[in-house]
């Protein structure tokens, strides 16, 4: 005997549940957000890692001679970063901190003469008082700034020690966790959500991945380019270069306009500053005619004004965190969606069939 | 008595992987592979189970892979538009179905629907595809075989087909626009 036909009323029904149980987990998640901040870290770190796991494993390997060959590699990496980057980074790091507060005074006086300037433009905004209202401001962002980065630099420390102990295991036992979970889907959705999945571990393992090495390249050729040219702390503005270029159109300009202001306010020649906009921008055809299209297997297929948008709103609720995961939060959305409505077109009633 | 208890658990576990194992080697699609290979495809299926009348998928769903039953009945509806579905096959313990979804992405071209309660083992194009990621070998084998089985099919749809119009033709005289 059949089953009774499926209305769409209990289909929407069903939908209604999904994004209640979606918000009561995101609700959960956002409460209890500090404390699973490193079983988060080290599930995208898993996520990420994946692929070169993967790449072991072809190599003949088990999956657990593989995760420990990544680890090798991994602590390889760090001790290199650690013999040949950590001491120059420092030394940079520590130039910056003695010269920031003459970067600050320069920076006030240069905004001083501005502002002044404007105002004799434009007598009307003197009423609004802007310069003061502008240094306050600043004052009190850059202080909770400051408390923030104190914060968190606690949570990282604790993160560090927990993160690659729980990637491991995810490393391990994913994938077994994965079917687990998509075994208790119940039936009537089972087929659909095992697409959805792997629709989204598509395009979300390839985003993310490329923007890894996306990340690696830009980072190494900015630290490099920077360097060679003479731009001070150049190495830092490479790696802040690396870390930014994920933010489509908006991360490429910023280490070259990083690079130009302290290049500036170090009393560079023109020479200079041309040769670090000639570098930013052999850095950006790069990366976008090579880097890019080689490491994006899949790329978002989103219409560029669809992404600016995405990135404004983002960056409005989550700031630098909405910028960086904007595009692949959308993603995994409009696939969602796009299953959603392909299961509601596909309901319809079974019949009884001939024969029983 | 706990130790006794929680032994019992898992040796009911491991015959049911046993049994589960059991009945992938029996299927045509996985006889060429090794023992090792064979509990990697065990590691990646799925066992769901399905109450009287429950569907397992329907005619326009996308494809994603195959069902071997491991116990009950599964009823193959092709459904006709203003009509009641017709019973193509009714298939048994043992039997597969859909495996045409670990090749292409075609929507299903039928429906089945569980008769009686049934337990089926899910092999999906996601998971195969993963482990073919890891191990290009196995990946080969299988869709090596499932072509072979479908090649076979369809060599025996043509003959039957071949017979049927044949027949016709006798009594048509009208060679068929395929033989010409």
């Amino acid at each position: 005997m059949l089953s009774r036909p499926i209305s769409a009323r209990r289909t929407w029904t069903d939908v209604g549940y999904l994004c209640a149980i979606i918000s009561a987990v995101g609700f959960l998640l956002y409460l209890l957000g500090t404390i699973l901040l490193p079983f988060v870290a080290a599930g995208f770190a898993a996520y990420v890692l994946t692929p070169i796991v993967e790449f072991f494993e072809r190599r003949g390997l088990s999956r657990g001679a593989a995760v420990a060959c990544l680890y090798g590699f991994i602590v390889v990496l760090i001790g290199g970063v650690v013999l040949f980057v950590t001491p120059t980074l420092g030394r940079e790091i520590m130039a910056l901190h003695t010269e920031l507060p003459r970067y600050y005074n320069e920076i006030h006086r240069a905004l001083i003469l501005l502002h002044s300037s404007v105002e004799q433009q434009f007598p009307i905004l003197a009423q609004f008082n802007l310069g003061e209202r502008i240094a306050q401001a600043s004052v009190v962002h850059l202080t909770e700034v400051g408390e923030r980065l104190t914060l968190n630099a606690f949570l990282l420390f604790s993160a560090l020690l927990l993160v690659p102990f729980l990637t491991w295991y995810l490393l391990l036992e994913g994938a077994a966790m994965k079917k687990f979970l998509i075994g208790c889907v119940p039936n009537a959705y089972f087929e659909s959500m095992l697409n959805l999945i792997h629709r989204i571990d598509q395009h979300l393992s390839s985003y993310l991945f490329g923007q890894l090495i996306n990340i690696l390249c830009i980072g190494l050729l900015s630290a490099i380019g920077y360097s060679l040219i003479g731009v001070q702390f150049g190495t830092a503005i490479g790696i802040l270069s690396g870390i930014v270029t994920v933010i489509p159109y908006v991360g490429a300009p910023i280490g070259a306009i990083a690079a130009l202001l302290v290049s500036l306010l170090d009393g560079s020649s023109i020479s200079k500053l041309i040769s670090i906009i000639l570098v930013s921008s052999a850095i950006y055809a790069f990366d976008h005619l090579v880097v890019k299209t080689v490491v994006f297997s899949k790329t978002t297929d989103l219409h560029p004004m669809t992404i600016i948008l995405i990135l404004v709103v983002a960056g409005d609720l989550l700031g630098l965190w909405g910028l960086l995961l904007g595009i692949p939060i959308f993603c995994i959305a409009k696939i969602f969606c796009e299953e959603i409505a392909g299961a509601l077109k596909r309901r319809k009633p079974a019949t009884h069939p001939i024969g029983m | 008595m706990i130790d006794a208890l929680w032994g019992n658990i898992f040796r009911r576990q491991e015959n049911k992987e046993q049994q589960i194992f059991d009945v992938l080697r029996a299927v045509p699609i996985f006889q060429g592979l090794s023992s090792r290979e064979l509990r990697t495809v065990q590691r990646l299926v799925y066992v769901r189970h399905y109450a009287d009348g429950e569907t397992i998928f329907s005619t326009g769903d996308p494809s994603l892979g195959m069902y071997i039953i491991r116990s009950g009945t599964v009823h193959i509806l092709r459904e006709i538009p203003e009509a009641q579905s017709k019973l193509i096959a009714a298939l048994t313990a043992g039997e597969f179905f859909g495996e045409m979804g670990l090749i292409d992405d075609s929507p299903r071209s039928a429906t089945a629907v569980a008769h009686g309660n049934t337990e089926a083992i899910g092999f999906f194009k996601p998971e195969l595809l993963n482990a073919s990621s890891r191990q290009p070998e196995l990946g080969l084998k299988i869709f090596l075989s499932v072509a072979k089985t479908l090649s076979a099919r369809l060599r025996l749809t043509l003959q039957e087909l071949n017979e049927i119009y044949k027949k016709q033709e006798k009594e048509t005289d009208v060679v068929p626009t395929y033989l010409r």
